[in-house]
């Protein structure tokens, strides 16, 4: 399910430690993760592309994706949706 | 293990195909199994060269002879990077496969692939032969080489919007397409390796002759499925009447880690990998 892998990316890259239940759906990022700067956008981009086998384009990507854990979780599913078609 | 090095490794200067190329050579007595390390791309390299010299003594430990080479415009072997060029690296690799063979002539043959070094393994050798009887590992295997180009080109587009840019990785890519280099983190980009980059593909069938394929995934928490692309190709392989294996293994992902990681981790399962 993507919200677990989504997750599991989003801790790796911002290195949260202690982190072992999957995060919640609400938790914000962008404006509020002091770890979630223009590198962690890149490298969690790159990590979603590389596990879900999609491929995002910089017109897809705005800071309404990044609000939160489940913003995200949101945009990766319906990218698998549409590469499932 | 200064002793243990010395023991082990051989730097050489090779010259394949009229290039100087800077190897460094593993082994010790009684190959039964020779690797030759297909490389990462640019600063991957760099961060996985500690990781690669510790996996190549810990194989020539095993019985094995492991040759790690600077492709052309690389490392310490001739040739700038901007000089570099996808079909050249084929070539060489391909000379430096042939170069091992006959240098132990009685192993097994074996080739590991580490991130984009997939992509460089789906082109060795020639559609007939393929990996046909040799051993193949990969390592957080790069699948398609266009979301890796795209991928390489995004770090340029989003240092840019630091200062105030504008780039597209779009527009990069037309400017590729015209034949300009590009300067991406620090490496001269040409057009000649971004197109042979963008179209390599490692196909199920080439895989399908090898002696088995492991396909190692790295991550810290582990995730325990294998991602997407993995999962496809080894169905494929599967399908295509080979055998090959999805592996994830708990450590850092060490190619792109800040700080230089040597995980004990995925050296036994690369030995693991090979020689079980």
């Amino acid at each position: 399910m993507p919200l677990q892998q989504v997750s599991t990316i989003l801790t790796e890259i911002l290195g949260l430690p202690g982190q072992r239940a999957p995060l919640e759906a609400h938790m914000p990022l962008l404006g509020h993760l002091p770890e979630f700067d223009s590198m962690a956008v890149v490298a969690v981009l790159t990590a979603i592309e590389d596990r879900f086998g999609i491929s995002i384009d910089d017109d897809e990507v705005d800071a309404t994706i990044f609000e939160t854990v489940g913003s995200l979780d949101a945009f990766v599913s319906a990218k698998c949706a549409d590469a499932a078609d | 293990m200064a002793e243990e090095l010395l023991a082990t490794m051989q730097p050489l200067f090779l010259v394949m195909n009229g290039r100087r190329l800077f190897c460094n050579l593993h082994c010790d007595r009684d190959v039964r199994l020779r690797v030759l390390v297909l490389p990462p791309f640019a600063e991957e390299m760099n961060k996985c060269r500690p990781l690669l010299a510790r996996v190549a003594r810990a194989l020539a430990a095993q019985g094995c002879a492991c040759l790690l080479p600077d492709l052309y415009g690389t490392g310490d072997s001739g040739g700038a990077f901007g000089e570099a060029d996808w079909n050249v690296w084929l070539a060489d690799a391909n000379a430096l496969d042939a170069w091992l063979a006959d240098r132990f002539p009685d192993s097994r043959s074996g080739l590991l692939a580490v991130r984009s070094g997939a992509l460089l393994l789906g082109g060795m050798r020639g559609a007939a032969q393929g990996c046909t009887g040799t051993r193949v590992v990969c390592w957080q295997p790069v699948l398609d080489g266009r979301r890796y180009l795209q991928q390489v080109l995004r770090l340029r587009v989003m240092a840019g919007r630091m200062t105030g840019g504008e780039e597209s990785v779009k527009s990069l890519e037309a400017r590729l397409a015209g034949g300009e280099t590009l300067e991406v983190a620090g490496y001269a980009l040409s057009a000649a390796l971004a197109s042979g980059l963008s179209e390599a593909t490692l196909s199920p069938a080439s895989l399908a002759r090898a002696d088995g394929a492991v396909l190692l995934e790295f991550a810290a928490s582990v995730l325990s499925e294998p991602s997407l692309p993995v999962a496809r190709l080894t169905t494929a392989v599967r399908e295509a009447g080979g055998a090959a294996e999805a592996r994830t293994v708990a450590c850092e992902q060490f190619w792109t880690t800040q700080e230089i990681a040597v995980p004990e981790a995925a050296v036994a399962a690369t030995v693991a990998a090979f020689l079980q």
